[in-house]
């Protein structure tokens, strides 16, 4: 007995939540685990992995919040994920979210994780939502139906949860369910009785797949399958389901996996028609998420209210982050102060005091500034996204993007890069298809964030006083004028291929909940200061060190070794117009950061920045000016954007390819603005 | 007597109808069963402007999902108008 235990290797007992979008599951997720969570990717792709800690009666359940799907096919990496976690992973239990007042399609789902012999509860979620909506629901009933658990619950209110926990809990211990056995009728039923012989023959096969499963899969044209069952060389298998397939075409007349699909749907239909009874009419079906969709969506109104909401979202992160930029900037300063103070007390060598406050302090803050715009815009943001409005939103840019042959969907993550482009970048995981949020991150830096606004100021400041406001106008529109181009380049030769076709859930209209809301800014405001704090502080080190070698050099002067880069750098330049080893020196500490442009202009020509644009209006002219600015709009992100790409496309190749090619793309721009410029006399 | 069979991209607003047939390749038909448009079901347009995807409410009795379906998707979806 004791030999027994012992042999069992120890491991957590693992739960996972499956369950459709906008089911709740996130919901669900945040009670069972509170604090204890975190968020990495899964191994390989870039798709969040969910993970937290639920303690009960003294036990650790490590609870897998699984990509929310509606099916468990291979149609995306997502569905992909949730499939292989349960069939490879073996939780113990699978809580599956259900939306009560949308149980046919959520009830899909559960009839494949059924069929999957997935050791299931299912929570019935909203069904305060449902009761309003007079759907009443036999829970009884429908868990007998079902064969498993259901247990009831409001997670925006945490109703229900610790039966939840209980039932999942016991479930566990338990041994996993007979799959479900779905009878597709007498023709298919002997095809599938044919392949589920030869893999119940093979022991590589049944030890991997459940028998039926993998069969009823195979008749489905499970392209990923095939592929795994080619690459593990069960040629007979394959070449049964293909014959099978062909068979049945003829007999049956239509695809065989249509075929599946109805009996599905039929099998949760009689379910419902048993287990549900609604007591509405058409009138009161119209509800109010109709309602507000009738203005919001409106062919005339939608766009207006669109571009009111997100001037909303801007002015709330910007009014309200402005301040607290200058708060941070102060504290920085401050700490600069302190440290410098203290390190002198202590009698530390010049060059350790540069370095923490020059190097890290200095460089870390001029990124840390945008902590507080980033947090508040994800703040508006997750605040639309539960509120339902979100893809609203994608469905009224789509008519748009669709011309230009992007999705709606990409719309919103381009939108928000005009604030900056870190929270953009990663506001690109609402994409589905591989290729459009690619397309997406790419020509995401092109969308001209608030940094690079005071770099415009200053040059337009010192040349265009006139029409200052149209030659910053000019400067945004071409950064979309670009992205549009390079969308459409990437698309053509990068991602090839039909775009997704769009079809998109509009959830009903809900009032955020405050702790969802702020679980949700949490998760990406946090993940950004962590992420991008590991590449900033590289940065800034080599930036650092750079400007002070060889060793007594003035700092970041044209002696040091930066500077000697930027004299190396200038001549590449000179065909733009600034060739200057200052105007180098200033781009190269702009990938810190692009306002920071201006601040080592400053330093180089050794001004304060109130004498800075009479210092630039002496060594620049408007067109080399305006060329500056070109290249500052599109050459290289900023660490903190690198950083972003490099987590979201989870590629050093990638983010390569994203700076190789917005350094060529900058250059060319710059030049071709100086040259043209010059051939019209502007010069 | 008309067949009664048209695509979903031509049904207007208000109108309830059940789907026949998905004429399109095995992915689009995958994607759409598993958001629940499969033959026999009824839905109903929300909004159909005649440009941008149409957005229809689905199902017969329940109150729950609303779709924005492309419109090359909806020109593939072919349904009969009840009533």
């Amino acid at each position: 007995m004791v030999v027994a235990a012992m042999a069992k290797p120890e491991r957590e007992e693992i739960i996972a939540l499956v369950g459709n979008p906008n089911s709740g599951k996130t919901s669900i997720f945040n009670d069972l685990t509170g604090a204890r969570q975190h968020v990495g990717n899964w191994p390989g792709v870039t798709v969040e992995k969910k993970e937290g800690k639920l303690i009960y009666q003294g036990e650790t359940y490590n609870i897998v919040d699984l990509p929310g799907t509606y099916s468990l096919g291979a149609y995306s990496e997502d569905e992909l994920i949730a499939r292989n976690f349960i069939l490879f992973d073996k939780p113990e239990a699978v809580i599956n979210v259900v939306d009560a007042s949308n149980l046919e399609r959520n009830l899909y789902l559960t009839i494949q994780l059924l069929e999957m012999g997935a050791n299931i509860v299912v929570a019935l979620n909203m069904v305060d939502e449902a009761r309003a909506r007079k759907i009443e629901i036999n829970i009884p009933r429908l868990a007998q139906a079902l064969g498993v658990p259901v247990v009831p619950t409001v997670a925006t209110r945490s109703e229900g949860i610790k039966e939840l926990v209980a039932m999942a809990a016991s479930k566990a211990r338990e041994t996993p369910p007979q799959p479900l056995l779905m009878n597709y009728g007498p023709e298919i039923e002997a095809e599938i009785n044919k392949l589920e012989q030869i893999i119940k023959f093979d022991p590589n096969l049944s030890a991997k797949y459940p028998a039926r499963w993998l069969a009823i899969k195979l008749l489905e044209d499970d392209a990923r399958l095939q592929t795994e069952l080619q690459q593990s060389g069960a040629r007979q298998v394959l070449e049964q389901a293909a014959k099978s397939n062909k068979h049945l075409g003829a007999v049956l007349g239509e695809e065989v996996e249509a075929i599946i699909a109805d009996r599905r749907y039929g099998f949760i239909n009689g379910l419902v028609r048993e287990a549900v009874t609604r007591r509405q009419t058409l009138e009161e079906r119209l509800t109010v998420s109709d309602k507000i969709d009738s203005i919001v969506t409106n062919r005339y109104l939608g766009l207006p209210i669109f571009i009111l909401a997100m001037r909303a979202v801007f002015q709330f992160t910007f009014k309200l982050g402005e301040p607290m930029i200058g708060g941070v900037e102060t504290a920085f300063a401050g700490l600069t102060g302190l440290v410098t103070g203290w390190l002198a007390a202590l009698g530390a060598p010049g060059l350790l005091t540069s370095f923490i406050a020059d190097g890290i302090i200095g460089g870390l803050g001029s990124v840390l500034v945008f902590i507080p715009p980033i947090f508040l815009l994800f703040l508006a943001i997750s605040l639309l996204e539960d509120s339902g409005y979100m893809a609203r939103a994608a469905y009224i840019m789509d008519r748009l993007m669709h011309t230009l042959g992007l999705h709606g969907k990409s719309f919103v993550p381009l939108l928000i890069g005009f604030g900056c482009n870190v929270p953009g970048i990663m506001a690109t995981r609402t994409l589905e298809s591989r290729k459009d949020r690619m397309i997406t991150i790419l020509i995401n830096p092109l969308m001209s964030c608030t940094a690079r606004l005071p770099v415009y100021v200053l040059f337009t400041g010192a040349f265009f006083t006139a029409n200052q406001g149209w030659v910053i106008f000019s400067l945004y529109l071409l950064g979309i004028v670009l992205a549009i181009i390079m969308g459409k380049i990437f698309k053509t030769f990068l991602f090839k291929g039909e775009t997704a076709p769009f079809v998109m859930e509009l959830p009903p209209y809900r009032v955020p909940t405050l702790k969802g809301t702020l679980i949700h800014m949490w998760e990406r405001g946090s993940s950004f200061v962590r992420k991008a704090g590991t590449v900033i502080v590289a940065a800034v080190v080599l930036i650092w060190v750079l400007s002070n070698l060889p060793l007594g050099v003035e700092y970041a002067s044209q002696e040091s070794l930066i500077g000697r880069l930027g004299t190396i750098l200038a001549p590449i330049f000179k065909p733009a117009g600034f060739g200057t080893w200052q105007a180098a020196v200033a781009l190269l500490f702009g990938i810190l950061a692009k306002e920071v442009v201006v601040g080592t202009l400053g330093v180089l020509y050794g001004v304060e920045e109130s004498g800075l644009t009479a210092a630039i209006a002496q060594s620049w002219t408007p067109l080399s000016a305006y060329a500056f600015m070109v290249m500052t709009l599109i050459y290289i992100p900023c660490v903190a954007a690198i950083g972003a790409i490099r987590r979201e496309t989870n590629s050093w190749g990638w983010t390569a390819f994203a700076v190789g090619y917005s350094l060529v793309l900058g250059w060319v721009m710059a030049v071709l603005v100086f040259q043209a410029g010059k051939l019209l006399g502007l010069g | 007597m008309s067949s009664g069979l048209l695509p979903l991209e031509f049904l207007d607003i208000g109108r309830e109808a059940v789907i026949r047939e998905v004429a399109g390749g095995l992915s689009l038909r995958r994607r759409l069963t598993d958001l629940g448009l499969v033959r026999g079901t009824t839905i109903r347009v929300i909004r159909n402007d005649n440009f941008g995807p149409v957005i229809v409410s689905l199902g017969n009795s329940s109150g729950g999902g609303r779709l924005a379906i492309g419109r090359g998707m909806a020109h593939k979806i072919m349904v009969e108008e009840a009533g």
